[in-house]
């Protein structure tokens, strides 16, 4: 962990998807988090609570000096005082080239993506692929004149390009080929891989001198997450007693999850070396050495620390207030509920409906599934600075924190 | 534990007297000793040894000639400072320049001790030093350097840890003291071994360079030895969990003990077990640097122990009321396992860490942090012998059988050849026998053309009249009788 905080200088930062998760993060981190200094963008918090006692955000990550704009399909929600924000689809680019007309940016940071559950072939392809096309074309200033052309641009891809969503990964570094066609079950990851390697193709393309690298989280979560926090707490609060001792599996899998924060700080480290990379060119030095390149490169972000998967719904659901003993788990071994899995999704199919057992469901709580951030470590000088633990205090207490607030109002 | 209470145990773990047994069987030493050439000063030597600490002299015993006295001896030195600062007899003005002076009695002919109170276990070796001065003054001079200066910096650490006490407080507050302290009392010895190691070149000179690795050694035995001993310290007057621990769980270190708080301090112990297992990776990381068989197995036995012990711990009870220990068959398959090699060993440290985390409760405070430091033992060992690589993964989106689909297709056809060879195997067996068995018959009188005969006219039973003619014997014989 940094003993002393850095300060970087980013210059003008177009934070794509800003109002989402990741997006709210990375603008909140940019703008030296708003969120803990200003009492009107502060997020509910279990603030009193020793179980949720945590050390502030602003005293660990570094710095920032930056303009910060955001894009949106909609930005009504998740607005942090000190940017500016702007409505925006990224699969028009004339919207796209007025937006940057008015913002200029040096660097873009493209998180925008549909839910990877719930989303249709169509709209993942149509936002992910062409809509990442014309963002990083539009970036490079090959669709038209907006007034300059980007240094940077990072885009958010994720760990699971190379991962089939049926094998196992265990300790997998960038090596790993890309999992597309048949072999790739989640049409969601194979639109990300196309994205990232489209991005990582216009790296110094032709007539353009913008420098391009990708980020492929695992398993993010924290506050605001509408994912993996979200889905376990509500699979806590709901389920019985009976069904919270319930586990899939003998829980040896070891497995990635990675702090919002953490990933947020990753992808300020990269646009940190583009832009240092780009002066670099600019001032007619070499190229940085083969081994020290992010440019054109991917890089695995993670909180280097996996752990049994099912002792994250563990720990989420004690937070909460349910803990279950060891003793007390009744682990269902995998053998038997892939079938059970099966006739779910049948008998359920047959009613238009999904089950909440699935197969693959039950594959992925099965799975060992983690990554080596070896390269991230080299290159950027990443290292988690929030750990697990404290992230998922985190993310619980900004949970209930919500829920609290939300069951106030309805009174 | 009885005979009886043994007999049972077995019992009901056969898998553990296996292991007994297969050890004292099969287990060859790496290095035999010649006991034959001993000197009499030798002998005396490896007599403390056997008398100080049994399980560390079998382990000294087995190793490379080259290193056998060198290490035994550092052993005895170490264990001759102990003695004198164990010894609450010893008044502080007498104590200190002993401990900050031993270096140098190591040089003076003839030099023992007689001060220790005679309840001292390790009075003799102190009375009898003029064995351990001969043959240190034997050693080789690089040899005798390295103890010299791990005696030295031992023996001033000890002193100030005797002064500290005297004085003032020397409880362990922080965790920083704690490592402070397994430092000088373990640490060291790590340091010295792996120079004599490396001196020896049954090590990678880079052990040296990461001096993090020796002392995660040291210490993870050390901060083992503290966990399992607790109760035992206690009632010694002696306490060594450092307060910044055990303060985040009770007021009072003496409330440990008491059953009303038994859930606060089993927390409190898994905390400490969890500080201990901190140091697990390098440990894994330092064996990976030997390069001598019996170094290995001096190494390694010791930490697959340790982390046998720590797992026998952790959630336990026990401990806050007696001296746990695991069992001798536990132990038999340890030092199996821990005298292969370094995969064969890593085994064993992930099944130790998976049974931590099966019993690691999520009403633990540390319970993420705990399942996190088992992640990081796997990922580590993973990162020594991966179990996948990029290439195979690339074979497989060419459409290509991984190499290891096919070495395993290999071993699945082989596999299969020799399942066909035991077949084949056992019907030769089945017709020698049916030959045999049909070959006494004849030989003594069965006559198989008649039962032939009546076979091929479809009587598969005994003819009727045998039958009734039986009957009627039988009759008769009953009647004769009445």
């Amino acid at each position: 962990m940094s003993e002393k905080r850095t300060s970087m200088e980013l210059g003008t930062v177009l934070v794509v998807g800003g109002c989402g998760f990741l997006g709210w993060h990375i603008v909140d981190q940019l703008l030296n988090f708003p969120s803990e200094h200003d009492p009107s963008a502060a997020i509910p918090t279990m603030e009193g609570n020793e179980k949720f006692a945590v050390p502030r955000l602003s005293d660990r990550y570094p710095t920032y000096k930056a303009k910060v704009a955001v894009v949106d399909l909609r930005t009504s929600q998740n607005r942090l005082p000190g940017a500016s924000y702007h409505d925006g689809d990224i699969t028009s680019t004339e919207q796209m080239l007025e937006i940057f007309r008015t913002v200029k940016p040096d660097v873009v940071i493209h998180t925008a993506s549909p839910s990877p559950i719930g989303a249709t072939k169509e709209l993942l392809h149509k936002v992910n692929v062409e809509g990442t096309r014309t963002l990083v074309e539009v970036a490079a200033g090959e669709r038209g004149d907006w007034g300059g052309k980007c240094k940077a641009f990072v885009y958010t891809s994720s760990s699971s390009v190379v991962h089939d969503t049926q094998s196992d990964l265990i300790h997998v570094n960038e090596d790993w080929p890309y999992m597309r066609g048949p072999l790739q079950q989640e049409y969601y990851s194979e639109t990300k891989a196309n994205a990232e390697e489209l991005v990582l193709k216009h790296n110094k393309a032709e007539a353009s001198t913008m420098l391009t690298t990708a980020i492929r989280p695992a398993g993010i979560f924290g506050e605001k997450d509408t994912t993996i926090t979200q889905n376990m707490l509500d699979h806590v609060s709901k389920a019985s007693p009976f069904v919270l001792r319930m586990q899939l599996g003998d829980n040896e899998n070891l497995f990635d999850f990675t702090y919002v924060g953490n990933i947020a700080y990753s992808h300020m480290l990269a646009a940190y070396y583009l832009l240092s990379t780009y002066t670099r060119l600019e001032s007619g030095r070499g190229l940085p050495l083969d081994h020290e390149r992010v440019d054109g490169e991917a890089f695995n972000i993670t909180n280097d620390s996996p752990i049994y998967f099912w002792d994250m719904t563990s720990a989420i659901s004690a937070l909460a207030g349910k803990p279950v003993e060891p003793a007390q788990v009744i682990s269902l071994p995998e053998w038997l509920l892939q079938p059970i899995g099966g006739i779910a999704e049948t008998v359920l199919g047959l009613f238009g409906k999904t089950p909440r057992l699935t197969r693959r469901a039950v594959r992925y709580s099965c799975m060992t599934r983690y990554y080596s951030i070896e390269k991230a470590r080299a290159r950027l000088g990443y290292l988690p600075i929030v750990p697990l633990d404290e992230g998922v205090q985190r993310a619980v207490g900004n949970y209930i924190a919500r829920n609290q607030l939300g069951e106030k109002k309805a009174q | 534990m009885g005979l009886a209470t043994n007999a049972i145990y077995y019992t009901f773990h056969p898998s553990q007297l296996r292991a007994i047994i297969q050890w004292k069987v099969w287990h060859n030493p790496v290095h035999e000793r010649n006991e034959k050439d001993d000197t009499e000063t030798q002998k005396a030597c490896f007599h403390f040894l056997d008398r100080t600490s049994r399980s560390f002299s079998a382990v000294i015993k087995e190793l490379h000639p080259e290193l056998l006295l060198p290490v035994c001896l550092f052993y005895l030195v170490l264990r001759g400072l102990d003695t004198i600062e164990d010894d609450t007899s010893i008044p502080l003005e007498t104590k200190e320049p002993l401990l900050r002076n031993f270096k140098d009695f190591l040089e003076q002919d003839g030099w023992n001790f007689t001060g220790n109170r005679p309840e001292e276990k390790d009075r003799e070796l102190l009375v009898q030093f003029h064995n351990v001065v001969a043959e240190f003054k034997n050693t080789k001079p690089a040899y005798r350097e390295i103890i010299k200066d791990i005696t030295d910096k031992m023996g001033n650490g000890m002193a100030d840890y005797c002064r500290k006490a005297a004085l003032e407080d020397a409880s362990v507050k922080t965790i920083e003291e704690y490592d402070l302290y397994c430092h000088y009392v373990a640490g060291l010895v790590g340091e010295g071994l792996t120079r004599l190691f490396v001196e020896a070149e049954f090590g990678n000179p880079a052990l040296l360079k990461r001096p993090r690795l020796h002392k995660s050694m040291g210490l993870f035995l050390q901060k083992t030895n503290i966990i399992r001993d607790i109760k035992e310290d206690e009632d010694d007057g002696r306490r060594f969990w450092p307060k910044e621990i055990w303060s985040k769980h009770v007021d009072n270190f003496e409330d440990l003990f008491k059953l009303e708080n038994r859930e606060a301090a089993l927390n409190c112990s898994s905390e400490m077990v969890l500080n201990a297992l901190e140091h697990m990776d390098e440990c894994i990381f330092y064996l990976a640097g030997l390069r001598e068989q019996s170094v290995f197995n001096f190494c390694c036995i010791p930490q697959t122990m340790a982390i046998a012990t720590l797992e026998l711990c952790f959630r336990n009870p026990a401990i806050f009321e007696r001296n746990v220990k695991i069992t001798k068959g536990e132990a038999c398959q340890l030092m199996f396992e821990s005298t292969q090699n370094l995969r064969v060993a890593c085994d064993t440290f992930r099944t130790y860490a998976r049974r931590i985390h099966k019993k690691n409760s999520p009403k633990d405070p540390n319970f993420l942090k705990i399942s996190i430091v088992c992640g990081k033992i796997e990922k580590f060992i993973e990162v020594i012998f991966p179990s996948q690589n990029a290439a195979d993964a690339q074979r497989r989106v060419e459409g290509q059988n991984p190499a290891k689909d096919e070495a395993r297709a290999k071993e699945d056809a082989e596999s299969r050849k020799e399942i066909m060879f035991m077949m084949a195997l056992m019907v030769v067996i089945m017709v020698v026998i049916v030959a045999v068995m049909l070959g006494v018959a004849w030989a003594m009188g069965a006559r198989f053309d008649l039962a032939w005969k009546e076979l091929r006219n479809g009587n598969l039973r005994p003819p009727k009249q045998f039958a009734e003619r039986d009957a009627a014997m039988a009759g008769q014989v009953l009647h004769q009788e009445l």
